[in-house]
């Protein structure tokens, strides 16, 4: 495993004098801040009396007889110091950072590394964000379930089998790979990775700057976006017609092709861009894949809860939406899916094939957090490697609360090492290990600890999502004798207003959250009617239907399903037969895990099948009746019309293809015949199940088996027919 | 900014909002914790793309801006895009204006990055937010986003996966009439304390609007008593408010209605004192968990209609009225 950033930079010797291994490049202006190295780090070295030696194993350019410091050395400076003494009083700390900076002397008696290595050691002690320094280099990093890597492996050998020697039908539909998934999900950098690993060259769409473009785009600048997109495309085309005359399919720089990567979407809220847009990835889905090369679009879920809350509060937002689209006003859509992005044509044809990413499960981003503080002391090639237990645990509440985004995760693992919050401690003696000149036999097991500093007690903390949720639903109650001489609930032991103060969310979501959560908190049937009682009338305050007043609204709506929640909970009125035992024995069931609300989900699916709906039905209704569809009209749509329209189809797809090959023809040729749109969508239907047949059971590289006779005989039969139809 | 404070012509006639920003950290009210974080950041300077969110007045656009002084010292001017929501900021500006000023070249220090300050973002198009994502992958090497909004939920998710957020919790009393008291020592404002504590009010931990309703009392009556604030404010006098909601737990129809139509005869709209009611609520302490959860409830429901259109003295008295039938035993209203 290569990582550049253990490409090593300075070396430590016994003297406290820090020598940089810079090359000429890089004054030592440059270098001051990086290696500032304060007293700490200073005692630290003073403590080892030997040149401080960690060693690269198997970094290419390091050698491994460079006696160097890792460059995460540097960059480790501070959580040195803050593990080192992080009790210490914070005024020392201050007087610390103004001593004055080691100037850093020239290096010495060590060879130079390649001034690629290290123009990126120091690009990345200025300070990267770490979400794109430590990102995954191989695919056995990467943070996602292993069928899904195999899956987009899977299409982009296939897609590049299909480009270098092209031709053979069944490899000609991998032309467009969409990604989709939430936002942090490993989408562009399984592509990145995986691209790497085949030598797939990535081109990329970058939007331009319009002052950029020629004169003509620059009056329509969002026309100029497109047609530039255009000619990029046509660009990337015309490039593989040169390259691809090597008839080996092997580039001379050694790469196998290109990749067309979208990841940054030209405006699709306008409409002219929109329309555009999809013109250009129908057109360029129907060019052969041969001498082509093969795009990869990422669709990113996205969407603003609160714009998303509000809409939901206007029922109507789908019919909108749509007569939005029918008559092509410019709209600020949310991307819920691809079929918000692409047009609905390629997205349902069989040149596009579509990967769905979901939300990283906490145990894994626990393991790429892990991998990441791991690298970032050096440890990661250590055997034995652990964290301490806290560290597990802080790391665990990091995953909790990054639901599923894995570089939310990352950007909350370095803000809060930056704060100290959870300073990096490590033992001198366990940093470094086997080479021959090491320098201390550390311990077998390598622990990094992290342990969680609290700081001053006085600090007005916010509360992490759990610990909130947790105060509002267990509603603890301080313990008081009544006048009865029973122990009974008296008042609230967390004021609700404070708890609102200090979420680590907005109101409104964290009131999704406890609805989410309620009911397994009620220990009766009393309390439960009670609780969404206030909830349902939070629901009418907060429901956004009140137009520009609707964010004052969201704080008593807030307010009552907090409060009222928490009013009913072990409330000493509503418990009142000696319910003591019985309520505390509800709560004593150990840990209740939370869920996140189901509520976006849900909006996702209802936005995904209310478009399949009008994109399938809709037309058959405007086939039939000639009408446009109307909200009403929706209605009767999902109640009457859909239940024979999936059994129509389901048949259609099934059995009309694989048992009775005639009719399947037949139909397959009414469809080419009728206008409509109806049997396009039928045909399109049918090729994409058969490719994703193939895509899913096809695993094994179709560049190893290089045999086009061999690809086509895996083939499901109905391909043929499909092909020879859309010729 | 920092330049005009310091010359004492101008300061006359600059707001005291913007004579008393704070221009370095440490001298930030509020929210310890976060402005910590923020000061580390400063030190050590890598600092990652940041989400400040919180609501209006607390803080966040002089904690982003005392950031960046920090980090970029002399280079501020050029090494700073500050766009806010009076700035144009569609698709056009985030396509041009700040990929332009990402692609510039500016020398800084080592380890230090341009920053572009979008205030208000929450204001901003999902569109335009959309095209901001792959931006902040790109430049990241040279460029770091601050974005200060009052509802992190009002940006789309990709931005928010690609920022730190930190929160701003609302200030407290204490806080804000620290500050009063410094400005008015500064100033040579005479005042009594219950005129600093109507300003706090009146404000509800508004920093801002505290300032600016202790500028605007002095400049009318240089004097800070409560009756003079609540005229300068035009609010609400939370005295006959509080009167009206020991009324209303007593269960004296009666005068709680009279308290609302009296409120109501100073020709304040039905905004102005719902809002104020609901405020008195929130920090009366003395009100029954039960009570407050009731009065609360009753007070959303009434504002939802008011904001709906019916602004109407009967809503206020309605609402009144129900707050006092909490008290009324049940048995009253059986017939």
């Amino acid at each position: 495993m290569a990582k550049p950033w253990a490409g090593n930079a300075i070396e430590i010797n016994s003297s406290p004098k820090v020598s940089a291994a810079g090359t000429a490049t890089f004054d030592d202006d440059d270098f001051d801040m990086d290696f500032e190295i304060d007293s700490d780090l200073e005692a630290m070295i003073a403590e080892c009396s030997q040149p401080e030696s960690a060693t690269t194993t198997d970094h290419p350019d390091c050698g491994a007889t460079q006696s160097s410091e890792s460059s995460s050395r540097s960059s480790q400076k501070q959580t040195t110091q803050t593990s080192t003494q992080h009790n210490r009083p914070h005024g020392r700390r201050r007087a610390i950072s103004d001593r004055p900076r080691f100037k850093l002397a020239r290096p010495q008696q060590h060879q130079f590394h390649t001034l690629d290595t290290h123009v990126n050691t120091i690009a990345e002690d200025r300070g990267e964000l770490w979400w794109q320094r430590y990102v995954p280099k191989s695919a056995d990093e990467l943070a996602i379930h292993a069928s899904k890597i195999t899956q987009v492996r899977g299409w982009l050998e296939m897609a590049s089998y299909a480009a270098t020697h092209g031709g053979s039908r069944g490899t000609d539909y991998f032309r467009i790979l969409v990604l989709e998934g939430p936002a942090g999900s490993c989408k562009s950098t399984c592509v990145r990775v995986l691209a790497d690993e085949l030598g797939l060259e990535i081109v990329e769409w970058i939007n331009p700057l319009s002052g950029r473009l020629s004169d003509a785009a620059q009056n329509e600048d969002t026309v100029g976006v497109v047609r530039a997109f255009e000619e990029f495309l046509s660009q990337a085309e015309r490039y593989t017609g040169l390259q691809m005359q090597k008839s080996d399919g092997v580039m001379n720089d050694g790469s196998k092709g290109k990749l067309i990567l979208i990841d940054d979407l030209p405006n699709i809220g306008h409409r002219d861009t929109r329309l555009s847009f999809g013109k250009a990835l129908t057109r360029f889905s129907m060019l052969p894949a041969r001498g082509s090369f093969p795009m990869v679009i990422i669709v990113t879920e996205s969407f603003a809860a609160q714009q998303v809350l509000e809409d939901d509060g206007r029922r109507d937002r789908i019919t909108r939406r749509f007569r939005e689209t029918d008559t092509m006003q410019n709209a600020d859509i949310s991307i819920w899916s691809a079929m918000d992005v692409l047009p609905t044509g390629v997205y349902n044809s069989s040149y596009c094939q579509s990967i769905k990413f979901n939300p990283v499960a906490p145990t894994i981003v626990v393991k790429g957090l892990k991998r990441i503080l791991l690298l970032r002391n050096g440890l990661d090639n250590v055997k034995g490697s652990k964290l301490t237990s806290t560290c597990t645990a802080a790391l665990k509440t990091i995953a909790d609360e990054c639901q599923g985004d894995l570089r939310l995760a990352v950007t909350m693992l370095q803000v809060s090492q930056a704060g100290n919050q959870i300073p990096t401690s490590l033992d001198s003696n366990l940093l470094t290990v086997g080479q021959k000149r090491r320098r201390k036999v550390g311990t077998e097991s390598k622990i990094v600890d992290i342990s969680t500093n609290t700081g001053g007690e006085t600090r007005r903390t916010a509360l992490d999502l759990f610990h909130a949720l947790g105060k509002v639903l267990y509603a603890k109650r301080t313990l008081v004798v009544d006048s009865g001489q029973r122990l009974t609930h008296g008042r609230l032991e967390s004021d609700p207003d404070e708890i609102l103060d200090r979420l680590p969310m907005d109101l409104s979501t964290f009131g999704l959250y406890v609805h989410e959560n309620y009911a397994e908190f009620c220990s009766n049937i009393e309390e439960a009617a009670q609780a969404s009682a206030y909830f349902s009338d939070a629901d009418v305050l907060g429901s956004g239907q009140h137009g520009a007043a609707a964010g004052t609204l969201d704080v008593y709506a807030a307010m009552l399903s907090v409060r009222g929640f928490m009013h009913t909970k072990n409330n000493p009125r509503l418990v009142e037969d000696s319910a003591l035992p019985k309520s505390k024995s509800r709560n004593n069931r150990g840990m209740t895990a939370f869920r996140k609300p189901l509520f976006f989900e849900m909006y996702r699916q209802r936005m995904t099948n209310s478009r399949s709906l009008h994109d399938e039905a809709g037309i058959e209704m405007l086939r039939i009746g000639g009408l446009g569809l109307t909200k009403t009209m929706e209605t009767d749509l999902v109640l009457d019309v859909l239940p024979y329209w999936v059994q129509i189809n389901a048949r259609a797809e099934c059995e009309v293809a694989s048992r009775h090959p005639a009719i399947f023809q037949r139909l397959v040729g009414l469809a080419m015949t009728d206008k409509s749109g109806v049997g396009n969508t039928l045909l399109q239907r049918l090729a994409v199940s058969t490719t994703t047949v193939r895509t899913t059971h096809q695993l094994p590289p179709m560049l190893s088996a290089a045999d086009p006779q061999e690809v086509d005989q895996k083939l499901v039969l109905s391909d043929d027919d499909v092909e020879d139809f859309s010729e | 900014m920092a330049s005009a404070s310091k010359s004492a012509t101008t300061n006359n006639t600059l707001p005291w909002v913007e004579k008393y920003r704070p221009t370095v950290l440490k001298d930030v009210v509020g929210n310890a914790e976060t402005v910590d974080r923020l000061n580390v950041i400063s030190t050590s300077g890598n600092m990652p793309n940041l989400i400040l969110a919180g609501a209006p007045g607390i803080g966040k656009t002089t904690s982003i801006l005392c950031l960046a002084h920090a980090l970029l010292g002399p280079t501020y001017k050029e090494a700073v895009l500050e766009l806010n929501a009076s700035d144009d900021r569609g698709i056009e500006v985030v396509r041009n204006r700040i990929k332009m000023f990402a692609q510039k070249k500016v020398n800084l220090p080592a380890g230090r990055h341009k920053v572009i300050i979008l205030d208000e973002a929450d204001s901003m198009t999902p569109g335009a937010q959309q095209a901001l994502r792959r931006t902040m992958e790109i430049y990241s090497n040279t460029t770091r986003f601050a974005l200060a909004c009052n509802l992190s939920n009002k940006i789309i998710e990709p931005i928010q996966s690609r920022c730190a957020i930190l929160r701003f919790g609302a200030l407290s009393k204490e806080q804000i009439l620290h500050r009063l008291v410094e400005i008015c020592r500064a100033e040579d404002l005479k005042y009594t304390p219950e005129g600093l504590e109507a300003v706090a009010f009146s404000a509800d931990g508004d920093m801002r609007q505290a300032i600016n309703n202790l500028q605007s009392t002095s400049s009318g009556f240089g004097f800070i008593s409560p009756d003079n604030v609540f005229r300068v404010c035009d609010q609400p006098h939370p005295v006959v408010i509080r009167k009206m909601l020991k009324n209303c737990v007593s269960g004296d129809v009666d005068d709680a209605v009279t308290c609302i139509s009296h409120l109501w005869s100073q020709g304040y709209s039905a905004v102005d004192i719902i809002t104020a009611i609901f405020r008195v609520v929130k920090i009366d302490i003395e009100l029954e968990e039960e009570t407050k959860l009731q009065f609360i409830r009753e007070i959303g429901i009434t504002h939802m209609r008011i904001v709906d259109g019916l602004q109407t003295l009967v809503q206020l008295q309605g609402l009144a009225a129900r707050m006092c039938k909490f008290a009324i035993p049940e048995k009253v209203f059986q017939v």
